[in-house]
């Protein structure tokens, strides 16, 4: 009797009941084991291959990396939190281009989302000719700007080096030639500067007009990171029911009042996801000062450890943002359900 | 009720009365309403082209600079039509781009990193969207996580970890040493099958949206009709996803045709078209420039004609994701 109690306790046991249990799991809930196997070549890629870099990459700064002369490898020697210090305390530019990365990501921000939901009013509209060839346009810079923009350049350090970088400037650069590029950049601020002496007149407030300002003069640099966007927004455009703008029109709305009332509650879960994209997008864009600082610290000035410990600083700073961000827009967000 | 009354009669009235052509066109065309269309429609077409111009002008601006003979570059008069058309720039920057011996394997890199990115998407996608297993939020998260971290952060651990590339110490085991294998395929072949590729949790991202508008039903009918979860996923969730797949395919395409960062990192010594731009050298500065911009107008001018062909499915694909939050 006593033995049979002391069987039922062993580890065999549990495996037999635990088999058992899985066995008399109801259809469902055994069919969302099957969600293990297609997840699995994700799984299997962040646990051997994205994790390990990912912890490499902070051992590294925590640490000095000296490479070996004879060139077979390189050792670490441990700083503790120094390079962090350094980034704060030691480092003037670090902290200065930190700063102007995030205000300017923050000001391209509501220009982007509200710039791509604009064209996306514009591009959904029905009898339109010529809509095609807009739309072919339109979504080009997601295919060939997109990719190239964003592909950050590296100099030396790892390898294919200063062609990365080179590539990444030339294609950011939509003029050609020296004289092309004067040309081309004068009549572009040439429209600028009118613009501005217009809006000057126009009474605005200084920050205002600032504001204004600097969203004309990153016209191109918008336009070209919104495609993406663009596409989000036509998509949810084109999913909200006609039958409630029917009904909404029988009711006596105008088509001001539907825009506020209907369209704009409708696609507020994709206004989220566009948010959170853009401000990711940014975030690893080339473009923008901070990113390719952290590249000459650890390229070109081959100093690894301290690029390193800047990246991680940045990576937080990335995800406060976006953890604000969701905060603050999911409050308006109306989910149809 | 007295007004519903007042307005028959008024509609009776109106069939009696001959109204003119004149009298017709005149209560159409002047109205506030027609005005305000008119305007509309002009402003629309405007801003519309206004951006599209943007869009379009550093290409025209590589495609006018193209033709030009090496005399017309310094006279500033010239901007897109040359005056004495050549194909010079463009023969000598497809030679020294190397194009025929770099093309083939540039198009097998994109085709590999394309097709295995769209594979390994469709089914984390699927993944994702269908299954509630214990954990799958906390992985989700991990999805969007490899999408915020700038790949830049992991780069040199990357490298590292393809110089000196073993299994478990498997290799170590057999051949007594690591494998390298950069300067191979391999390196960007295998993160794009495990789903580290460029953007590759941006891929898995839409295809799980994309997923979760498709109706339940269509799997449950397979599931009654006696189909096990993957036959049912096979014939029944593949083929309807066949619109995101290749605008997931597309994207990937184009990211690794003009990628320069994972391939200038992981293919040193062998070049592909994206990398080889850089390499284009000339004595004459501004011609090396224009030789250069000629080159990546080469490299992207079969990127945009896939893109008109296929645009009409790309946009399809996205459109009927639905991408709800």
């Amino acid at each position: 009797m006593a033995a049979n109690v002391q069987k039922k306790e062993g580890v065999w046991y549990k495996i037999k009941m635990f088999i058992l249990r899985a066995l008399k799991m109801d259809l469902m809930e055994r069919r969302n084991l099957a969600g293990y196997v297609f997840v699995l070549p994700f799984v299997l890629g962040f646990v051997l291959i994205f994790l390990p870099s990912i912890v490499q990459s902070f051992r590294f700064s925590l640490s000095e990396i000296i490479i070996r002369a004879d060139g077979t490898g390189y050792d670490l020697q441990s700083r503790g939190f120094a390079h962090y210090y350094d980034a704060f305390f030691t480092d003037v530019d670090f902290r200065v281009k930190l700063v102007e990365t995030l205000r300017d990501i923050i000001i391209n921000l509501p220009v982007i989302l509200i710039f791509s939901f604009f064209m996306a009013l514009l591009l959904n509209r029905k009898k339109f000719p010529g809509r095609t060839v807009f739309r072919i346009i339109f979504f080009l810079p997601v295919i060939i700007y997109t990719g190239i923009a964003s592909s950050a350049g590296i100099t030396s350090g790892a390898g294919g080096g200063e062609a990365a970088e080179a590539a990444a400037q030339v294609f950011a650069d939509p003029t050609i030639g020296q004289e092309g590029m004067q040309s081309g950049v004068t009549s572009i601020i040439g429209m600028a500067m009118n613009i501005q002496v217009i809006i000057q007149n126009l009474g605005l407030g200084q920050t205002l007009m600032n504001f204004i300002m600097l969203s004309i003069s990153r016209l191109e640099w918008i336009i070209q990171s919104s495609g993406v966007q663009i596409l989000v927004f036509l998509a949810a455009l084109q999913g909200v029911p006609t039958s409630i703008f029917e009904a909404a029109s029988v009711e006596g709305l105008t088509s001001w009042e539907m825009f506020w009332k209907i369209t704009l509650p409708m696609i507020s879960p994709q206004i989220l996801v566009n948010t959170i994209y853009t401000v990711v997008d940014s975030f690893t864009n080339n473009r923008y000062e901070v990113l390719s600082y952290i590249q000459k610290v650890s390229f070109s000035n081959a100093n690894y450890g301290l690029g390193s410990a800047l990246s991680f600083i940045y990576f937080v700073c990335t995800l406060i943002l976006i953890g604000l961000v969701t905060v603050l827009i999911s409050r308006f967000v109306f989910y149809n359900e | 009720m007295e007004k519903t009354q007042k307005t028959y009669r008024e509609i009776e009235n109106l069939s009696h009365r001959e109204t003119t052509r004149k009298e017709r066109a005149k209560a159409k065309y002047l109205s506030w309403k027609f005005a305000a269309t008119v305007f509309g429609n002009l402003f629309a077409y405007v801003l519309i082209i206004g951006i599209a111009f943007v869009i379009v002008y550093p290409l025209l601006r590589r495609l006018g600079n193209a033709f030009k003979p090496v005399e017309e570059f310094y006279d500033t008069s010239i901007v897109y039509f040359p005056r004495n058309p050549t194909f010079e720039i463009i023969k000598q920057s497809f030679q020294r781009l190397n194009f025929r011996q770099v093309g083939w394997p540039s198009f097998l890199m994109a085709l590999y990193v394309g097709l295995f990115q769209m594979l390994v998407s469709l089914v984390v996608g699927y993944g994702f969207a269908r299954f509630k297993f214990r954990g799958s939020k906390v992985l989700f998260f991990c999805v969007i996580l490899t999408l915020i971290i700038p790949p830049n952060t992991i780069l040199i651990p990357l490298y590292l970890r393809f110089r000196f590339f073993d299994i478990f110490g498997i290799f170590e085991l057999i051949l007594g040493h690591s494998l390298s294998l950069i300067d191979t395929y391999w390196c960007q072949i295998l993160l794009s099958a495990l789903g580290l590729g460029w953007k590759n949790g941006l891929y898995i991202y839409l295809m799980r949206q994309y997923f979760r508008g498709v109706p339940k039903e269509l799997e449950e009918a397979a599931y009654i009709d006696g189909a096990r979860t993957f036959k049912a996923f096979i014939r029944v969730m593949v083929p309807s996803a066949l619109p995101m797949m290749l605008t997931v395919f597309l994207f990937s395409f184009s990211w690794q045709w003009t990628d320069t960062f994972y391939t200038g990192t992981f293919l040193i010594k062998k070049k592909l078209l994206a990398t080889s731009v850089n390499s284009i050298q000339h004595d004459n500065e501004l011609m090396q420039f224009n030789l250069q911009q000629t080159a990546i107008l080469i490299i992207l001018i079969p990127l945009i004609l896939l893109f008109v062909v296929t645009q009409r499915y790309f946009v399809e694909g996205i459109e009927r994701s639905g991408l709800t939050g």
